[in-house]
């Protein structure tokens, strides 16, 4: 038996060996072109050129991620120029530029800069926080409550829903609506959305500051809330939230208006 | 008291009356113009039920919305649906009861219904209509008010039931 299993193992030796010899070379050739590969990726030169040589197949797979996100970036930046230089050049010819002015020339301060950007500030109205779902109202926070804040909840959602349904772009989401003095910016998360009411002038610098604001309450905050049931314990404990993040922050500018009014007064 | 919010969503043909139902019973509507454009009419309810205020916001959707994907945006996240139908228009309930059994009860599983035949005022003078043809939870009549109030306080309670689970 054991003979047998012998001339059985000599002759797989004998039809294989030619074969074993082809599959250490190419492994051999393998490692080698791994180790090829593996100094060229240490190599910060040849993996430029690895990365330049393969340019194509990159954007194919990076291009649908990043793309959003750069589109995103670069058209927020081109409209924080643009406002930039609208409202230097708004600002030069404004009346409140000219009263300045005259004001300064009587009184001998010149901090005329200075009161352009009071002129140009923005009034918070109201925040609301609205599930993306029911168009239900999950919070709100009111500086200057003019609003009913529970149909103007719905009716945000369903105009929300009109305009994303009319044009219909995948993953497009609405982000501002205007009306006469008013601004609606709309900052939209996976389960709820903000709405922010301002009067006036609202500048890019200040929708980037309101997106960082509402990115963190949501990360530390707001995130794991549970929405099947929203009642006024929720309301409270959301309201809470806002009013810790937003007060401080306008009752100061709040105040720097303030001391700069009496700055040129 | 507690105080729950709860969407409600109104259904049913062009002039089966479920803008004058809500009408006389809500406590606040928004501006009407914005009806003719995005066909939704928002208006706001408190009912209590027990110990606990039930703030029941009421999305009447316009009888001739055309884009469905609108239609179902509008339907998203509803607690309950009323469907209304002319009384004196029976094309009006089958179309309410089609869109219960082919759409509502499919992709709107877990919302609760109710089938509502309104304009019981116009029975009187109607002795051909039949009630017992028709399946229905309330008789209402927005000219008189009969089981409107009736009708918004069983959905809140049933809404309630389903929520303490």
């Amino acid at each position: 038996m054991s003979s047998e299993k012998d001339h059985f193992e000599e002759l797989r030796n004998l039809i294989l060996a030619s074969d074993r010899e082809n599959y250490a070379k190419q492994n051999e050739q393998i490692l080698a072109k791994l180790d090829e590969l593996e100094k060229e990726l240490n190599d910060p030169e040849k993996f430029a050129a690895v990365i330049q040589q393969s340019k194509a197949e990159i954007i194919d797979v990076l291009g649908p991620v990043m793309g959003k996100m750069i589109k995103k970036f670069i058209s927020s930046e081109i409209a924080r120029l643009k406002e930039g230089i609208e409202a230097k050049s708004k600002a030069i010819f404004s009346f409140a530029f000219v009263k300045e002015k005259i004001k300064n020339k009587l009184s001998g301060i010149t901090k005329g800069e200075s009161a352009i950007n009071a002129a140009l500030q923005p009034n918070l109205m109201q925040i609301f926080v609205i599930d993306k779902k029911s168009g239900l109202l999950i919070g709100e926070y009111s500086p200057s409550n003019i609003l009913e804040p529970d149909l103007v909840a719905g009716m945000l959602s369903a105009i929300k829903s009109f305009v994303e349904s009319a044009f219909g772009q995948e993953d497009a989401e609405l982000e501002s609506l205007e009306y006469s003095d008013y601004k609606i910016l709309l900052y939209n998360f996976n389960r709820f959305y903000f709405a922010c009411v301002f009067e006036g002038y609202v500048d890019a610098y200040l929708r980037a500051e309101l997106q960082d604001d509402f990115l963190d309450l949501t990360d530390k905050k707001l995130g794991a809330i549970a929405l099947k049931d929203i009642d006024d314990e929720l309301k409270t404990r959301v309201e809470l939230e806002l009013k810790l993040k937003f007060d401080k922050k306008y009752q100061h500018e709040k105040s720097k208006l303030n001391l700069q009014d009496e700055d040129v007064e | 008291m507690k105080t729950l919010s709860k969407k409600i969503v109104l259904l049913g043909n062009e002039g089966v009356g479920k803008t004058s139902l809500v009408k006389r019973y809500v406590h606040s509507i928004f501006n009407d113009e914005y009806l003719t454009t995005i066909g939704i009419k928002i208006s706001k309810k408190i009912v209590v039920v027990e110990d606990v205020e039930v703030n029941l916001m009421i999305w009447d959707i316009a009888g001739n919305m055309m884009n469905q994907t609108l239609y179902n945006n509008y339907l998203q996240g509803a607690h309950g649906v009323l469907l209304v139908a002319d009384v004196l228009r029976a094309e009006t309930y089958q179309n309410i009861i089609k869109e219960r059994d082919t759409h509502l009860s499919v992709d709107f599983g877990n919302t609760h219904t109710f089938v509502l035949l309104n304009k019981s005022d116009l029975l009187v003078n109607q002795p051909e209509v039949n009630l017992a043809d028709f399946s229905y939870d309330f008789l209402t009549s927005a000219k008189n008010g009969d089981n409107v109030e009736d009708v918004f306080r069983c959905l809140a309670e049933k809404i309630l039931s389903t929520s303490r689970l």
